[in-house]
């Protein structure tokens, strides 16, 4: 059985960079927010894998809700995977449960 | 750890089970006994019978004819699915055991869909949740619900206990069908709505009011009403579900390594032929899986 691994293009982002890496970013935002244990939360980063691949005008990154439960919280994160979608420095659209590259795709264009 | 275990013991199972079998590997079927075919009052529309045939003649005929080949069947509620530590097969939970394989074929049969309680739908991800173990740790010494009455609910709320400050079983209006501990509070009212409040503008999911109008104050409603499905199983293990079915490619493959859907889960006709199909096809593309993995 292959196991899900994590691509170095999706970018680690923390309650720190946060601001850098995706609200002041120029191009469109995906940021999954996941725990590391959470198997529905590496099926959605093998998704979003393929939009990294094949989409740089896309900027693809995660946040570990475990480690940062109150930034989460300020998301209104309560399930996960939660993805969001940022445009513009602003919460653009926001999927739930383990969505489809194709669905996350067309959060951003 | 067995080669393959098929969820379900309907026409796409007992079909996955055969030809899987046929195929050389060792298959188990767990399920809870008669599903949607037995329910049937006549078979006609399938090939080879001279006669009409009952659903539950049709059901237990394929059955016996599996066992024949050396399929073994396990008789319990499947609560829970999940992949086993080191990744390398996947776990199956009934309430009293876990079994543990290569490959799995969910055939489960189509999920009912979720009773219409407005801002049930309105407020998933916002403290409506499917899956207990993904989202539990969210409602640390927070008061959660759990909306069902059966094993599965069951299993649900005993999985938010040691992390919630108080869990609460909501039947909606039925008698619970397994006995229920006393460090879960049971409701038995009907649902009538979630409710939720907007804090720092976040909708959030705030109470249940009940038929006779009061409203419990909860921070987070979890849904396991009756047996769970393919799809609540799918949902769980992190396979793409689209409009409550199963996502499977033209081999019946999920997007998870080693699970497969067959039958009514993954939508279309409603019928004993095309979950017959599927059950083969799958059957066969998991036994192909288990034997690349040796």
């Amino acid at each position: 059985m292959k196991i899900v691994k994590e691509k170095e293009n999706i970018i680690q982002v923390t309650p720190e960079n946060f601001k850098a890496e995706v609200l002041e970013c120029d191009k469109p935002v995906l940021v999954i927010f996941y725990a590391a244990w959470d198997q529905p939360c590496r099926m959605q980063q093998a998704e979003l894998d393929t939009i990294a691949d094949k989409h740089p005008d896309i900027k693809v990154c995660k946040l570990d809700v475990e480690e940062y439960p109150a930034f989460a919280q300020q998301y209104g994160i309560m399930m996960i995977p939660t993805t969001i979608a940022f445009k513009d420095g602003k919460k653009h659209k926001r999927a739930t449960g383990l969505r489809r590259a194709g669905v996350l795709l067309s959060m951003v264009q | 750890m067995m080669d393959i275990i098929i969820i379900g013991s309907g026409p796409a199972g007992v079909s996955a089970a055969l030809y899987a079998r046929r195929a050389g590997a060792d298959v188990a079927v767990v399920s809870r006994g008669s599903g949607a075919l037995a329910k049937a009052e006549k078979i006609e529309n399938y090939y080879g019978l001279a006669e009409p045939l009952t659903g539950a003649e049709l059901e237990a005929n394929g059955i016996a004819g599996a066992k024949r080949l050396g399929v073994n069947f396990v008789e319990g509620e499947v609560v829970g699915l999940a992949m086993n530590e080191d990744f390398t097969g996947l776990v199956v939970q009934t309430p009293k055991e876990a079994f543990e394989a290569k490959a799995v074929v969910l055939a489960a049969g189509s999920t009912r869909l979720a009773p219409r309680i407005p801002g049930l739908k309105e407020l998933e991800g916002k403290g409506v949740s499917y899956c207990a173990i993904c989202d539990a740790f969210f409602y640390r010494n927070k008061t959660v619900a759990v909306l069902g009455g059966g094993e599965y609910a069951l299993h649900e709320a005993e999985i938010l206990l040691p992390h919630a400050a108080k869990v609460m079983l909501f039947t909606n209006g039925k008698e619970p069908a397994v006995k229920i501990p006393d460090t879960i509070e049971v409701h038995k009212e009907k649902v009538t709505a979630v409710e939720s409040e907007n804090e720092g503008g976040m909708e959030r999911v705030s109470g249940l009011r009940m038929e006779d109008g009061t409203i419990t104050l909860i921070n987070g409603l979890f849904v396991a009403l009756g047996t769970a499905g393919s799809v609540d199983f799918a949902r769980k293990i992190g396979a793409a579900v689209d409009n409550n079915r199963v996502v499977a490619d033209k081999d019946m493959a999920t997007n998870v390594p080693g699970l497969y859907a067959a039958g009514d889960c993954t939508g279309g006709l409603l019928q004993v032929v095309k979950a017959a199909y599927e059950g083969a096809v799958a059957g066969l593309a998991a036994a192909k899986y288990v034997r690349n993995q040796k």
